[in-house]
């Protein structure tokens, strides 16, 4: 449909006089960016989070600042560049070793006992900062009527204990992918449950390269493995039949979710794995399915392979991308086994 | 930590003017390059002088209208065929009948729509896409019927066989009703009568994923997700024209 359309009044420039149509992002005469405001206050937003080192709000201000800048322009490019080099600090950062704090120097001071007073400090900080994010998600509006409206549809069929139970797992599935996202400062919706399919994010910006749509990708799966772990824990030390229930559901759909196709979490993972790693990620289901039995490695297997036929592969290896997927694989595959009784949840 | 050095710095930018190629720094249009003097129009995004634009509006209106929508109803049934296709391969390889396949027949069949389409969506394109991914749901869930019925045959026909087992069943006198049953059911149905009943089934099979949805809501949403789909990618938004717009008087200084 051709749409000769009016529209919004254009603009003038207020350096040339040239009418500027209301999508262009610079003047097409003179070159003068329209939003050239926002990109100032933007670069020094992005110039103070570098400063106090948060790394992820750096990153959020000059992705906003990509969308105000001419895809063709120079400016583009290198703020382009720039993003992918802080992203990957982010990543660097992460898996390289790291100074213990003057609390950690003190507590190993103190033997045995400091260590493991540590060791409990690291796991209360992870444990309050991801139940802050888990709680905050719940202020949002939509994501909090769509959970209940899932959970109502989900009751009438499972029962309620069952019902709430699968739609925390998928909210806790949710939520790792907003964590990653928010790590890396790509700006998205909040979770928006769909009953029968699970729940949905949209982006609002591109993950630059395959590298961080794996991390935001594989994110998901890897909380959502978390939930289900606890769970399952939580079924061998009660022995009550739908925590076991919850917990294999939950390995179950976390495990669908890294079929390799199109926008599930397994094929943004895959699209960061080279050919080999491809091969690998076969071998490693193959490994699963003859040892579980479990039908949906089938499926997994036949569209991971399809991926070496007819998608394209990454150029450079992403070892970690390949690590989390297998593991991911392996550990999901061994919980759908988990045998539950069969009472009514 | 410290700045990443890898590529341009970007401490040094200026956000004051783009900064492009010199043969993109004045007014010139995106198609022949050619510089605008009076006026430009804006072609998804891209600045086109006048000339370009007439160029563009004629090779979109190529082509019949009866030409576009044979080729999108030819492409969007071979969707329909492979996506159906593609939820028996699965049922048959893991054992697990998918529902969501459904929302991935939806995306086939509209992006086969629209490329039959050559891309420019528009209602009766967006209807087309969504009875081919009906179609498509019904015939998958026409088999879920279509077995449910055959177990319900086989059991009323074990037990019609445990009935003819008892002494009573073989008494005499059960020839005779045989025969009198037998011209009934010889008799060839009129070509009316199957037309009827062939009718019949085709609104029985298309009612399907709406009984079907009655028992079970999540079936009925999967559908309609398809359909959304479907529909989300005919939109008929793909072109879009505005303008024209001044070129400045006088060049900046």
């Amino acid at each position: 449909m051709v749409a000769d359309v009016q529209g919004r009044a254009p603009r003038g420039c207020p350096h040339c006089g040239t009418q500027i149509a209301p999508v262009l992002l610079a003047c097409p005469s003179c070159q003068s960016l329209v939003h050239s405001d926002d990109l100032n206050r933007l670069a020094a937003e992005a110039a103070r989070a570098i400063q106090v080192s948060d790394v992820s709000a750096a990153l959020a201000a000059w992705r906003q600042a990509l969308d105000l800048l001419p895809p063709d322009s120079t400016q583009h490019k290198v703020v382009s560049a720039h993003i992918l080099d802080l992203s990957r600090a982010l990543d660097s950062r992460r898996s390289g070793t790291k100074h213990p704090s003057p609390w950690a120097k003190g507590a190993t001071g103190l033997g045995a006992l400091g260590a493991l007073l540590f060791k409990l400090k690291f796991a209360l900080t992870f444990v309050l900062t991801k139940a802050k994010l888990l709680l905050f998600g719940l202020t949002k509006g939509g994501t909090l009527f769509s959970m209940l409206l899932s959970a109502g549809v989900y009751w009438t069929i499972w029962g309620w204990k069952f019902a709430f139970g699968i739609v925390l797992s998928i909210y806790i599935h949710e939520m790792g992918h907003v964590q990653a996202l928010q790590r890396y400062g790509i700006k998205a919706t909040a979770p928006m449950f769909i009953p029968g399919i699970g729940a949905v994010i949209r982006l609002k910006q591109y993950p630059t390269d395959a590298r961080e749509d794996a991390r935001v990708g594989l994110a998901g799966p890897l909380w959502g493995l978390g939930a289900a772990l606890a769970v399952y824990a939580i079924y061998r030390v009660t022995n009550v039949a739908v925590w076991g229930a919850i917990a294999h559901f939950g390995a179950w759909v976390n495990l669908f979710n890294l079929v390799p196709v199109w926008q599930l979490d397994g094929a943004r993972g895959f699209r960061a794995l080279t050919r080999r790693q491809r091969w690998i990620a076969v071998a490693v289901i193959a490994v699963m399915w003859f040892a579980t039995s479990e039908g949906l490695l089938v499926l997994l297997g036949v569209a991971a392979a399809a991926t070496l036929g007819f998608g394209r592969a990454a150029d450079e290896p992403d070892d970690t991308a390949l690590l989390q997927y297998a593991f991911l694989v392996g550990i999901l595959s061994l919980m759908t086994r988990i045998a539950v009784p069969a009472t009514r949840p | 930590m410290t700045q990443p050095s890898a590529g341009a710095p970007v401490g040094s930018l200026q956000f004051e003017r783009a900064e492009r190629d010199a043969a993109a720094s004045s007014l010139t249009c995106g198609g022949c390059g050619q510089p605008v003097t009076t006026s430009y129009y804006e072609v998804n995004g891209k600045v086109t002088c006048q000339r370009c634009r007439n160029r563009i509006m004629a090779g979109w209106n190529r082509g019949s209208s009866g030409g576009r929508f044979a080729k999108a109803l030819g492409l969007g049934l071979g969707a329909a065929v492979l996506g159906a296709g593609i939820y028996f391969g699965i049922a048959a390889l893991t054992g697990y009948e998918f529902g969501l396949v459904a929302i991935v027949v939806g995306v086939l069949v509209g992006g086969a729509v629209r490329t039959g389409s050559n891309g420019r969506g528009g209602r009766r394109y967006q209807l087309l896409a969504m009875f081919l991914t009906y179609t498509a749901v019904v015939v998958t869930d026409s088999t879920l019927i279509a077995r449910e019925l055959k177990k319900q045959w086989r059991a009323r026909g074990d037990s019609a066989q445990a009935a003819a087992g008892s002494p009573a069943a073989v008494a005499p006198g059960l020839d005779a009703a045989v025969a009198a049953e037998a011209p009934r059911t010889s008799h060839l149905p009129r070509p009316l009568a199957v037309a009827v009943a062939l009718g019949l089934i085709v609104v029985l099979a298309y009612a399907a994923p709406i009984m079907i949805g009655i028992t079970s809501p999540i079936h009925l949403l999967i559908a309609g997700f398809a359909l959304y789909e479907a529909w989300k990618l005919n939109r008929g938004v793909a072109f879009q024209v505005t303008g024209p717009y001044q070129a400045a008087a006088r060049p900046a200084a």
